[in-house]
This record gives C-alpha cells, structure tokens and sequence, in this order.
C-alpha cells in the first residue's frame, strides 16, 4: 500500500488524475478537501508515488492487507478548502494556494492567488481592457 | 476517375503482393472505391461503399495467404455522423495489414460476410450487439448483451454513458427476491465453469453413445464492457486496464494497446523499450505454456506432471517479479515506454535462473510426453485439418499445430524479434498431441529468444520517450503473438485517451473451431479437446457484473459439465 505524507502534500490531485483504478478519490465542499485512498481498489502500480509532485507518496512492503469492515480500507486526508474572494465557491486547498505562491516567489499576487481560474480569467481580461481602453 | 484510384493503389502498395490484391479490390469496386490511403508503413486503409464489401470480401477470402485479422465497429456520429467499420486483413506473406473501412448510417444494412469470410460471424453479431449495426443476408442474434438488455440501447455507442449503462441495467436479483418473497437473497451463481480452467464457459455436447455428433458454444458470460470503461480514461491509465483483461497473459494486451497508440500517433519508441518489451513478453509466454502443459496433464488424469510444470513454472514467476517487481499484472508498460529498467545484475540472474529452468524443463518433458497413457489419448482425438484452420483465420499453437506457420512475431514483426533468430515449430497433424507438441517447442524457443535479447541488450538507460502529443481521429493497429495465439487491438485516437479500442483475443478467433474439433470425439477426450486451444474465455468476453441472474441459474445443467470432466 501507499503511505501519503500529511505534512508534504498539498492536495493538488495529480494523483488521482493518474489513478488507473481509481483508488484515490477527491472531493471537495465547502470546508475541507479530503483526498480518500481505497486500498480495496489499489493496484499498486505506483503511478502516483511517480507523479506527486510534493514527493508525498511513499511506497510501503505492506501487503497483508485484510479487513473485516470495508472502512479499514479506506483512509483519509483533510486539507482546508479555499473560497475564491470574488465569487465565493470553494476550489482549492490553502496549501496548494501557499504552496504555488512559493513556487512563483511572488510573482502572483494575492488577489489573484485567491481567485478561481474562471473569475481569475474574467478579471485578466477586465484589468487588459481597461489598460486598452483606459474605461473602468 | 477509376484509373487514377488504381494507380493510386499501386503507389501505396508495399510488395508485389499487396499490389496485386489491390489491384484485385480496386477492379471489383470500380467507382465505389473511394479513397485509398497508407496510414502507417504496414497498414493501407480504403475506403468503400457497403454495396461492394461483399465482393471485396470474396475476393479477399479467396487469396491463400490472406487471413481475416479482426473487424471493430465506430461510431463517428459526432465528427461525421456516420458509423464505420474498418475490417482488418493481414497478408501473411508480406505482413501488410489491408484495413477496409465502410461507412454507413446505421440505418441502412451493411451486407454480410460471414458467407464467404466464416471468421467474421461474431464480429457481426457484436457489432449489431453492441453497437446497432444492421447487417443484411444472414441471421442476427444476441451474441454479447443479455437476453433482456433492452432492445434499442448499444452500449458502444458515443450518446450513452457508462452512469446511464449501470443505472439502466441491474441484474434481476432484487426482482426475482420480491417473486420469492425472501427478504435477503444471497447468489450462489454455480457454473457455468470449465472443469479445470475455472473461467465461465458454457458447452453444449449433443453425444450419441460415447461419441460426441455436434456441439454448442455459449460465452460471453462475464462481458465487462471494458472498451467502454477505457474511452473515459486517459492514455496512460488504459495499459494497467488493458492488462487485466487477461489473467494469464495481460501483458501482450498492454503491449498491444500501447503500440496501437504509438503506431496511430508516430512515437518511435526507444531501442531499450522493445527489448525489455520483447523479454518480459517471452517471459510470459514460458509461464503460460507451463501452466497450459501442467492443466492438460491433469485432465488427462496424470497429475504428476501438473505438479512438476507448476513447480517449474514458479522458478519464472519469481523471475517476473525480479525484473518487473510482480509476479503477473506487471504493469510497466506506458505509450512511449517503460517504467522499469533491466540492468547488469538482473541480466546475470535471469540468465542463471533460465539455465535452471531450461534443464529442469527438458527433464520433465521427456519424461511426460514419453508417458503412454498421455501419448495415446493426445494423438488421433480433436482433429482439426489445415483447410478449416485457414477457413476459420485459426491463429496461434491452434494454427500451427494445423500445419499454417502463422506467427505474428514473424509476419507483422514488432518489438525486438527482427534482432533474434528463432524458428517457429509447426505440426501438419491438427490433433491435441500437434498442439501440445507446438507449445512445448515454444518454450524451448522462448528461452532462447531471451537468451538472446539479453545478450545484445543495449546498455544506454533510454526507455521513454520524453513527452509526445495526441492527436484526435488517427487509426493505428497493434499486434502481439500471446501465448494463446494474436491479439490485435485497434485504437482509434481522441484528445486525451483512446476514442475507439477495440481489444481481439486469439480466443475469439479459435473458440469459433472448437464445434469442428469437438466432432467425432469420445466424450472423455472433450475436456482435452476443448483446452487443447488454450481457451482464455475472460479474454473473448473481455468483459462479472452483469451477466449472473438467478433466474437463469436453474436452467443450466450442471450435469453435462461434470459428464465432462475428467473421471
């Protein structure tokens, strides 16, 4: 099985982009995203544990990996979920919103950092229009 | 018009053959031939219109060397608003695959050609199946779906989704709980097994006295709509399902798949890559055979040498697992590449470890095919003549122990068979002892196919390629010589993962022979007879969810499967 490393991982989801069986699911609602990986689905391909881009996912020797109730099989991580400031949807974790900060040492700054890519794009577009135009 | 079509058919023609058969298409479709183009170096597709297939066919069929490969159906409503079927020929002798490609409305009957090429009966009937093609001139019937699948929804078809499937279609379970008035009902699905193969397989024996008259095939049990799975996943995801199709032989599905794609999208793989490829793929190969000569042995009532290949068998799977990290379901394989490499160590104990095996092999069968009681009920039972072979596009040990030296490594070469020499061990006699005796040379082969490749393995770390781009609409063809026979897949492209995948396991084609074989039988050798073709029925169905109803359980004669075993 896997191990995913709480601290490192930010809860981008490139994992379970790659998931051939689908064993790591993601969902994400108004607080917190929570990424659940599903042991009973695992194939142990390590698709993720190549992808991660956090270096999050370890790979282990365990194997045994019985259980009597279903729900030992399934483990979670709860990341905090980040309300886009313009609209107010939830889309990503407040650590994949400090981490790609960090990534682009501040090249982007906060008030679009915390914007959704749909609000992001309309605000790119106004802030260019403006420029052209010089109208508000 | 027609004369510039003909001499557009020589210029993509690739040897004197394939430019003569062309010829041959070009003369009886005259002005319904409407476009004839080279996809890929040994791939020529064209374009015609129904009303001439069944010409095409003929004159295809007629030709020695010319087999049926595999048919796989489309649906382009969305980009042309047509369906397609794009037939697959292989021309033997040069390795040339011609593709003819049909549209048609779905309304409209494609003619049949099951008449003339006998291979293609299922095609048909899971095209109609599954996606509502209507074929005219022969009778259709449910092949795939099951036998209350609602008329009007194919499930291949791009307008309905896999959601819309589950939801539409529940098995019978719930309702046939409320018939019986039970509160909790629990399935206990019994048969239909195969004795000793343990895969869900359904044979019907019409037997006067010891001696088997006719037979009946019924599959299609554990159909898991795996096409349509994978035209909702992406690229790299599809060769770690591609190689669950298949317990036994999942790798050659992977390989398969990824060199469709790689075909389809011009990715020139590194030289590393098909050797690894091509090693792991022989590896395989060897376990299978074992395991096959290990069941055969037991059903034949001689359950030493079952355990023996099966001890033997193990020294390779350990081996697997060294080079790949698992005993089966390797799951190395990606388009463009591979994901584990093989270096200097690993070649020294896989050489050590084959030395093992080849001695302890050689041993063990020297002794079990000199056992009389094996020799005796081998030979002279299941026989299959080369004419029927070749009628039915036999493939695989199936062919080859009917006298066609049919072998796709060597035909439509790929990976890296072209650097090693081996020969391809062929019996003209057609009977179990034939089949049994090609497989065994096989894995004498295959250890010296390995032993090759490691030799000349290149030493550079290259086994992936970078980074390479899709591109929608593209068709590509890929095949692989699996233990049991060819497998052929055809993909055709789309953004972010395959658009059309049509998976063909040799199965498929060599179960349709099983009825000619079983003719004429003792009823005792119809277990061996059946398995002589390796039958891998999860592979032909490629596809358990949908298919165990309750209310069908009662009807199936648990009887006859255990008449059939082995006493």
């Amino acid at each position: 099985m896997i191990e995913i490393d709480p601290v490192k991982c930010v809860g981008c989801g490139a994992c379970v982009r790659i998931c051939p069986p689908k064993a790591l699911t993601i969902e994400v609602n108004e607080k917190e995203t929570i990424l659940k990986y599903f042991i009973g689905r695992c194939i142990f391909c390590w698709m993720c544990v190549q992808t991660c881009p956090q270096k999050a996912i370890k790979t282990t020797n365990k194997f045994e990996l019985s259980a009597v109730d279903v729900h030992e099989l399934q483990m979670e991580l709860v990341h905090n979920t980040v309300k886009c400031r313009v609209c107010g949807k939830p889309f990503i974790t407040s650590k994949f919103v400090k981490e790609v900060g960090r990534r682009l040492n501040g090249g982007f700054k906060d008030d679009l950092l915390y914007v959704c890519p749909t609000c992001r794009r309309k605000l790119t577009a106004k802030k260019i229009a403006t420029k052209v135009t010089g109208v508000e | 018009m027609v004369s510039d079509i003909i001499e557009t058919l020589a210029s993509v023609a690739r040897g004197s053959r394939s430019k003569s058969i062309l010829t041959k298409v070009g003369e009886v479709c005259g002005d319904k031939l409407l476009k004839v183009e080279r996809v890929s170096p040994s791939t020529i597709k064209v374009l015609i219109k129904a009303d001439c297939l069944h010409e095409v066919a003929e004159v295809l069929s007629a030709e020695r060397d010319v087999y049926f490969r595999t048919m796989a159906a489309s649906d382009e409503r969305p980009a042309e608003n047509l369906f397609k079927l794009y037939y697959v020929f292989g021309i033997d002798s040069e390795g040339t695959n011609i593709v003819v490609e049909v549209p048609t409305d779905g309304e409209r009957e494609v003619p049949s050609i099951s008449d003339v090429v006998k291979a293609c009966d299922w095609y048909e009937l899971e095209a109609h199946d599954l996606m509502g093609v209507k074929f005219s001139g022969r009778f259709l019937k449910r092949l795939v779906l099951p036998d209350d699948w609602p008329e009007e929804i194919h499930p291949l078809r791009k307008d309905i989704t896999t959601e819309e499937i589950k939801k539409l279609y529940q098995p019978q379970v719930v309702k046939r709980a409320v018939e019986l008035g039970v509160e909790e009902i629990v399935k206990i699905p019994i048969g239909p097994y195969h004795p000793a193969l343990h895969e869900p397989e359904y044979f019907e024996l019409y037997v006067r006295g010891e001696k088997v008259v006719d037979a009946r095939y019924v599959g299609f049990m554990v159909h898991r709509g795996i096409e349509k799975l994978a035209e909702s996943m992406k690229y790299d995801q599809v060769p770690f399902l591609a190689e669950r199709i298949c317990g036994i032989c999942g790798f050659v599905h992977s390989v398969s798949y990824t060199q469709a794609v790689e075909e389809a999208l011009n990715i020139e793989v590194p030289e590393k890559t098909q050797y690894i490829r091509t090693i792991i793929l022989e590896l395989e190969r060897i376990h299978s055979h074992l395991l096959w000569i290990g069941v055969a042995l037991h059903l034949l009532g001689y359950d030493t040498g079952f355990m023996h290949a099966w001890r033997i068998r193990e020294k390779v799977m350990v081996l697997s697992e060294l080079l790949t990290g698992s005993r089966k379901t390797y799951g190395i394989n990606l388009v463009g590449g591979v994901r584990k490499d093989i270096n200097k160590e690993k070649i020294e104990k896989t050489k050590q470890t084959l030395k093992q095996v080849l001695n302890e092999y050689k041993e063990f069968v020297d002794v079990a095919t000199s056992v009389p009681q094996v020799r005796r009920r081998l030979s002279g039972t299941g026989v299959l003549p080369g004419g029927e072979a070749r009628a039915y596009s036999l493939v695989g040990p199936t062919a080859r122990g009917s006298g066609l030296s049919r072998d796709v490594r060597k035909d439509y070469t790929y990976g890296a068979y072209h650097f090693v020499s081996f020969s391809i061990p062929t019996y003209s006699e057609g009977d179990n002892l034939a089949r049994t005796l090609v497989r065994i040379d096989e894995v004498y082969e295959s250890i010296n196919i390995i032993e090759q490749l490691l030799d000349t393995i290149p030493s550079s770390s290259e086994i992936k390629v970078d980074s390479w781009e899709p591109q929608p609409m593209k068709l590509g063809l890929g095949n692989v010589e699996a233990p049991r026979g060819e497998v052929i897949h055809v993909v055709i492209t789309g953004k972010y993962g395959p658009y059309r995948w049509r998976v063909r396991a040799p199965t498929y084609q060599n179960l349709q022979a099983v009825p000619t074989m079983l003719r004429g039988v003792d009823l005792a050798d119809a277990p061996i007879t059946i398995a002589s073709i390796d039958p891998c029925f999860s592979c032909t169905d490629r596809a358990i969810k949908i298919n165990i109803k309750t209310g069908k359980v009662e009807f199936i004669p648990l009887e006859v499967l255990s008449r059939g075993g082995v006493r």
